[in-house]
């Protein structure tokens, strides 16, 4: 056995903060930020010139998720309406009087704004010279669509557009990267919680998680869209990264758990993981699985379904475990606590999840979800 | 036309919009229609904001505080509590708010010191709700039933002081209350016409003293003659008075007993500065020996350890150079410096600069990197693990051998040592030897006449200890002592024998630490030079054996040589001498009447220079045992013996108790014991309670005497600090009041200044009244020796008192250079625009009011840890001392000890740090002690509660949260942690079936209690710890404790009204205040609680105390169980089994507002 190199509390459980401070409209929270996701891998495909066809789809659920994340803090404020006096009064700048700077300040007031203009941009951009052709086919909608062409109307002018929404790409490469460690650099650094104090590689899981998360909603949605006319063209690059992805994740939660053996095994301490290694090593499992059968849907995509429910129920199974059921291990590092869901829970949590869905319907409306 | 997918679509959008206004429309109302009042950011700097620095009295640390005082519309409200820049233990923040071991510098000025703040604990900032408690008396009270009955009426202070010095009558029962002038020795004489009442008792006292000293010469008829003649002389010049010896003394027959004002009792519960020297004072005034403190239960058995070792009470080391520490029964965030100024020392063991050892069945609350190792021990059984590594240390000779072979003081300074120790002094080690445990004596080998111990000099010959300035530390012979052949060894050999009297394996099995743990702390121990130190506290001294615990591991220190040296041991910094430098303010010198006799609970009083133990010595019967047993080595006072003292008249009756600040009944194990004594109008005719609650104590009170807060004038003064008080040259915290009182007012002063109810104009107004030395026109006179010497001054409040103590303290100061002579203007307009005491800075001479302000700016005077050393690493204070010689020698062995006995059985106590088991004072018919020792006088605990009916060990820890059982007022704090528990370890509760949450039944063999259970490894295996500070019973209101389930040969619940009838306008300083102030203020509560004042709130009640359960000494007519020297409760000392009850409850959640 090891001494943990950490700090180690000694508080009682019921001492000092309630036992899960952050409900599960934070999961939601998290959840949501899996939109960042889908526009990093829309970025990186744009930038690479690989799974060309999937950018849309990436894209457009990207923008959608991206959109509605704030909503998920929003829910969790005691005094909701005073939501506009914390993005108004960002403590992003250390001083004298505030030392330090604060990491919710800094992505909720500005890197979320930067990053939703950036995605915009890229969005609009990437969809202009498509939507000029989509104006040339459609009589009632032709004003908008014409509008949202912004004067691209032929696929040189497109071409020529090339290197600037490569840049533009690259920017929002950074800021959806920024966004899609954000969860795991939240949950390190509340450092009074000792699970999430322990989980040194968090924020590399979540990076290979995005991967997971990105490509199996976009198989997901592609699956729903297309159904029996699936195009391995389009989805088995798609499924090539998601393989890479899951093995990289279940990798990892499995070095996570030997690191707590190695730090803590054999002492008191190691059994508070108790409560996480169940869920973590079926995670682990489900990843396996999502891989293996993302293999056998390279050669029968229909078997893609599978791929993404398999990986998308890890992936939530996953979340639900680092964000809930880390809070419930005590300061102590010794003790357990008892999980009390609020009353409505399931709601309030799929609540901005709904929203996000709704904005995705409404966009795929008016942008299309295949560009040639 | 739309298609079907696209109708899918739209399907699922709605669907999903539905959903999201489904779920989100909760927030989208709170949103539209938030029901909030919007409150301003807190004004800290705007111009109806007063700023004091004050001292804090969450716990005893007494860190410093800046309170920030907020007038909302004519009313002053108490906002916000910081911690104080300028105080060692608060320490400023800095900028990267990483390492704050340093306090601003003190010449700082106060308008840049608000530009930093200092580090303050939950409890201090929480301070706020012991002003704003609206289970506040702030009207006198009289008892309207018997005592208990939990009825109250409103009476005015005229008729509260008139009858407590009067007497009075209860209409409601026509019980006559016994009035104080009975017992007023002084004023007896003095009515009689005696013009120098202490001309009297002087010659009384002198012929006491003559008696006394001739007792051992006499015969027990010439004793009595003595006596007798005694009687006739005084009794002969007091008629001529009309009065008799009766009337002056408690037992003419008994002289030594003192005046009848002994027949008062002051007792206090925490102490704090000028609190404790005014009623001092006061009592001295009455003419009592009965100021009495609650150090019992509270540090005792370490005070005691202490002072039988080193020669003074109060020692910790230095943490701020300490490189290894073995902090041993000493709770983290707890003991002093308490939560904000332990931070150095985990702030250091995290950076790796120390290393500590936390020796405790409870874990700590950090492990700083790996710095802090948790040490889990068998509580009660520390000796063996001290003794284990002194026996490590013997082998491997890692001591200090030639600090250890100086064995004089002159010697030691000479060779650059502050002290020396008396290691090499020979002792007399004979079994059964009438001297055994006495020094051997220049005299007994003819080496000199001066009685000086004898050492064995390096060459082997005899030499007195004063003669040589190095010794044989080793040494065993024999010597030739009035013709017999008589063995001697030095102190150090006895205590070597000891550490050798069990192999390193069998020390490991008594106290549970294995073997390899205790070489790794031995070998750190000693591998840092003299930068080690134990760090110890009530935990390993409040047992039985707690003084002989204590002991042993100061003799750790002792080895290395680390007293009064940067990363040693010290005692507490140096303070100005804020009693006695312009006025006496003090407690003596200032007229009061002659005192003497033993005190009540015969701590630091000899039985064997009693006449009690004279007469029946000379009678030729056994002294032993007496009725209760003497204490001449315990250094402060114990709560048990008090009561049993009262109860059994012994050494003499008691007639009046005046209890401030404390509550026996629930912070002694057993203390339910004293309700009896409490109750018995006959063993106790009067019983004052001064306090700002009424708890389970002052529930059978007389009179109650609303007291003030520490944010108005409660306790107000100067703090000295605790050892080793920020391990600076002088440090000393001053308290200040924050705002004026909210007890009644009760009038004006001949100066015209405001009087507020309090324990301070109470004892005022009833010494004028009784015309007391030391109160009215010429209360305070000046000090000699200074410019108002032969003058006198006025004492007639509160005011009058605290500002001369303020000016001696400040002008002290000035003298010794630290403050400065020239005091800027602008930080005497801070304290006038800020302070409330400074409206009554013309009770003291502009010139004393600018230095006074200077220091009232700062919360008192500090100096740095970089100006408190020489350049040898020696701290510039005074080696203290509470010896009357040898004050600068630590003693491996006490001779005085060693010459005294064990009052049930006479025999003698052992004189040097030794390995015994926790006991019972004396035998227990019917047991036969499987253990032998013959120093052992009792039975060890476990032979009468065996492992095998209880199994577990019990121990009752603070913690940072709370502070014995006078917390419950800190309304945050309980929100923080609503509610106590037991801790149980996952071992033990396993195969139990016991889980976190299941209410099981802890029994000891005194009753049981039912309680929700915690299983976590947090604590050792076979050890229960249930955290104190919650369980109340009583505070103003009552609840019945539900969760005791028995009390044996008690009925608890009889003793406790159903209800309390008490007028609502006696109660409740918080309805005044503002409705936002109050919704902050008590955010869980519905507002009938802090609008009536006597509304019972669940929260103040909940959780568990295990006190009256806890152990009882049956060989002392079951008592609470004490220690045997010190007479200190020994609460950690408790066996118990556990059971299921079969229900499970979640644990209280806290309730964080954010």
């Amino acid at each position: 056995m090891m001494d943990p190199s950490i700090l180690i509390n000694y508080v009682y459980p019921n001492e000092l903060a309630e036992p899960v401070l952050w409900l599960p409209v934070m999961f939601a929270y998290a959840f949501l930020i899996s939109g960042a996701d889908l526009l990093m891998l829309a970025s990186i495909g744009f930038i690479t010139g690989k799974i060309k066809r999937a950018i849309p789809l990436l894209t457009l659920l990207g923008m959608s998720f991206f959109s509605v994340i704030l909503l998920g803090p929003l829910a969790d404020l005691r005094q909701p309406q005073r939501a506009g006096l914390i993005l108004t009064n960002l403590h992003i700048f250390p001083s004298d009087k505030y030392p330090g700077v604060s990491t919710i300040s800094l992505y909720g007031g500005v890197l979320w704004i930067t990053t939703f203009i950036v995605g915009l941009l890229f969005m609009l951009l990437y969809f202009s010279y498509p939507m000029y052709i989509k104006a040339s086919r459609n009589g009632t909608l032709r004003p908008l669509y014409n509008l949202l062409s912004f004067g691209i109307r032929s696929e040189d002018t497109y071409q020529k557009l090339s290197p600037l929404l490569k840049v533009i790409a690259g920017v929002l490469f950074i800021f959806a990267t920024l966004w899609g460690l954000y969860p795991s650099i939240l949950l390190t650094s509340q450092t009074w919680l000792f699970i999430w104090r322990n989980w040194p590689i968090l924020p590399v899981i979540y990076f290979a998680d995005t991967f997971v998360t990105s490509t199996a909603a976009a198989i997901l949605v592609y699956f729903l869209w297309k159904f029996d006319k699936m195009d391995k063209e389009y989805v088995n690059p798609l499924l090539k990264i998601h393989f890479t992805g899951c093995l990289a994740v279940a990798g990892l939660l499995i070095l996570q758990v030997s690191i707590w053996g190695w730090w803590l095994g054999g002492s008191d301490f190691y059994s508070s993981f108790n409560i996480v290694i169940p869920l973590v090593i079926a995670v682990i499992f489900l990843m396996i699985i999502s891989a293996i059968i993302s293999t056998f849907s390279l050669r029968w995509s229909q078997l893609s379904i599978l791929v993404s429910i398999v990986a998308l129920i890890g992936v939530l199974i996953n979340k639900w475990n680092i964000m809930i059921n880390g809070q419930l291990v005590s300061r102590t590092g010794l003790g357990v606590l008892e999980l009390t869901l609020p009353h409505g829970w399931f709601l309030n949590m799929i609540s901005p999840i709904s929203l996000a869905v709704v904005i995705f319907i409404l966009i795929t409306w008016l942008f299309p979800l295949e560009v040639e | 036309m739309v298609n079907k997918r696209e109708f899918i679509k739209g399907l699922v959008a709605l669907a999903a919009a539905g959903t999201f206004l489904a779920g989100y429309r909760e927030v989208i109302n709170r949103i539209m229609k938030p029901t909030y009042t919007e409150v301003k950011p807190d004004p800290i700097y705007e111009d109806n904001v007063r700023i004091v620095y004050s001292s804090c009295l969450g716990c005893n640390v007494r860190c410093g505080i800046r309170a920030r005082v907020v007038n909302k519309d004519g009313i002053e409200v108490v906002e916000r509590i910081e911690g104080n820049p300028y105080h060692v233990y608060n320490r400023s923040t800095q900028l990267s708010q990483i390492k704050r071991f340093s306090a601003l510098a003190y010449d700082t000025p106060v308008s840049e010191s608000l530009n930093h703040v200092g580090t303050l604990c939950a409890r201090g900032v929480d301070g706020i709700h012991y002003l704003y408690d609206p289970y506040r008396v702030i009207k006198p009270l009289k008892r309207a039933g018997p005592r208990g009955s939990g009825k109250w009426k409103v009476i005015s202070w005229e008729q509260l002081i008139r009858e407590v010095v009067e007497g009075g009558t209860v209409e409601e029962t026509g019980e006559k209350i016994l009035g104080l002038k009975d017992i007023f020795t002084y004023g007896v004489l003095k009515e009689a016409g005696f013009e120098d009442p202490n001309e009297i008792l002087s010659g009384i006292k002198s012929d006491v003293d003559a008696i006394l000293s001739e007792a051992k010469d006499l015969s027990y008829e010439e004793l009595l003659n003595k006596i007798e003649e005694f009687k006739s002389k005084w009794n002969s010049i007091l008629a001529e008075k009309g009065l008799s010896l009766e009337d002056i003394l408690i037992d003419p027959d008994r002289p030594d007993l003192g005046p009848k004002a002994n027949q008062l009792i002051f007792l206090r519960g925490r102490g704090q500065g000028h609190a404790d020297y005014f009623y001092k004072r006061w009592t001295y005034a009455i003419g009592s020996v009965n100021w009495r403190r609650h150090t019992s239960s509270c540090q005792l058995g370490f005070y005691t350890g202490n002072y039988l070792s080193i020669g003074y009470t109060d020692i910790n080391p230095d943490s701020i150079g300490a490189k290894v520490l073995i902090m041993a029964g000493a709770q983290m965030g707890r003991i002093h410096p308490g939560a904000t100024g332990q931070g150095i020392a985990i702030e250091r063991a995290a950076d790796g600069e120390l290393k500590l050892y936390y020796v405790n069945p409870i874990a700590p609350r950090t492990q700083a990197r790996g710095n802090i190792v948790w040490v889990p021990i068998k509580p009660g059984e520390d000796a063996a693990l001290a003794l284990a590594i002194a026996r490590w240390i013997f082998e491997n000779e890692k001591y200090n051998k030639e600090f250890l072979e100086t064995p004089n003081e002159e010697s030691a300074n000479a060779k650059g040592e502050p002290v020396a120790t008396n290691a090499t002094w020979l002792v007399i080690a004979e079994p059964g030897h009438p001297r055994e445990g006495e020094f051997v004596k220049d005299t007994d080998l003819g080496l000199g006449d001066s009685g000086k111990p004898v050492v064995v000099t390096h060459e082997g010959t005899f030499a007195s200890i004063d003669s040589v300035d190095s010794a044989q530390l080793f040494y065993q012979g024999t010597i030739e002592l009035d013709g017999e052949s008589v063995t001697v060894k030095t102190a150090l050999q006895l205590l070597k024998e000891e550490a050798y009297s069990r192999t390193m394996e069998q020390w490991s099995r008594i106290c549970g630490v294995p073997v390899e743990t205790i070489i790794q702390m031995a070998k750190d121990f000693t591998s840092v030079g003299r930068k080690a130190a134990t760090y110890i506290h009530r935990g390993v001294a409040m047992h039985p054996n707690g003084e002989y615990i204590v002991w042993a591991y100061r003799a750790l220190d002792f080895l290395i040589g680390n007293y009064h040296r940067k990363g040693g041991l010290m005692g507490r910094a140096s303070h100005t001498k804020y009693n006695y430098y312009l006025y006496n303010t003090d407690y003596k010198k200032f007229g009061e009447p002659k005192h003497w006799g033993p005190p009540i609970d015969r701590c630091k009083a000899k039985y064997e220079s009693t006449l009690e133990y004279w007469l029946k010595v000379k009678k030729g019967e056994d002294p032993y045992p007496t009725k209760r047993p003497w204490y001449p080595h315990s250094p402060e006072e114990s709560y048990t013996e008090i009561f049993a003292g009262i109860k059994e008249e012994y050494p003499y009756p008691i007639r009046a108790l005046f209890l401030f600040y404390a509550n026996p009944v629930l912070s002694a194990n057993y203390g339910t014991k004293f309700i009896e004594v409490l109750k018995d109008t006959k063993k106790l005719p009067l019983f004052v309670a001064l306090t700002t609650t009424i708890n389970e104590t002052y529930l059978y009170a007389d009179y109650i005497v609303p007291d003030t807060t520490y944010l108005e004038t409660g306790t107000m003064g100067m703090q000295y600090l605790y050892a080793s008080s920020g391990s600076v040259k002088l440090a000393e915290a001053w308290r200040t009041p924050v705002v004026m009182p909210f007890t009644e007012m009760i009038g004006k002063d001949p100066a015209g200044r405001p009087r507020y109810a309090s324990m301070w104009e109470f004892l005022i107004d009833i010494g004028k009244m009784l015309d007391a030395p030391g109160f009215g026109d010429e209360g305070i006179p000046g000090a000699s020796g200074n410019k108002y010497e032969g003058m006198k001054f006025p004492l007639h409040s509160a005011w009058d008192y605290i500002m001369r103590v303020y000016s001696n303290g400040a002008i002290y100061a000035l003298d010794k250079g630290f403050i400065p002579e020239n005091v800027p203007e602008s930080e005497v307009r801070f304290v006038e625009e800020n302070y409330p005491i400074a409206q009554f800075k013309d009770i003291i001479s502009e010139d004393e009011w600018r230095y006074v302000a200077y220091c009232l700016a700062r919360g008192g005077i500090f100096t740095s840890y970089e100006e408190s050393y020489d350049e040898n690493e020696i701290v510039l204070r005074k080696v203290p001392s509470k010896r009357k010689k040898y004050k600068k020698t630590f003693f491996f062995w006490n001779e005085d000890l060693a010459k005294s006995k064990n009052s049930v059985t006479g025999n003698k106590f052992y004189g040097g740090p030794k390995y015994l088991p926790p006991a019972t004072y004396g035998p227990v018919s019917g047991i036969t002690p499987s253990y032998v020792d013959r120093w052992l006088h009792g039975v060890p605990l476990r032979d009468i509660y065996p492992e095998s009916e209880y199994p577990f060990k019990i121990v009752i820890p603070g913690s940072p949260l709370y502070t014995k059982h006078r917390s419950l007022f800190y309304y945050w704090m309980k929100q923080i942690m609503p509610e106590n528990f037991v801790l149980i370890n996952p071992d033990d509760a396993k195969p139990m079936g016991i889980e976190t949450g299941d209410i099981i039944k802890v029994e000891t063999p005194f009753g049981a209690i039912k309680v929700k259970a915690v299983v976590e490894p947090s604590v050792a295996k076979g050890t229960l710890a249930i955290p104190v500070g919650m369980g109340r019973w009583a505070d103003t209101l009552v609840a019945k404790p539900e969760y005791i389930e028995e009390v044996k040969t008690q009925n608890l619940a009889e003793n406790i009204p159903e209800t309390v009838e008490i007028p609502e306008d006696a109660l409740n300083p918080v309805r005044e205040l503002d409705p936002i102030t109050k919704k902050l203020l008590f955010t869980k509560s519905p507002p009938e609680f802090y609008e009536s004042g006597s509304a019972y709130d669940e929260w103040r009640f909940n959780g568990v105390s295990i006190n009256p359960v806890l152990s009882r000494d049956p060989s002392l007519d079951d008592w609470p169980l004490l220690s045997w020297l010190g007479a200190a409760q020994a609460y950690f000392t408790a066996y118990g089994k556990v059971s299921k009850v079969g229900v499970k409850e979640k644990l209280s959640d806290p309730f964080a507002t954010y």
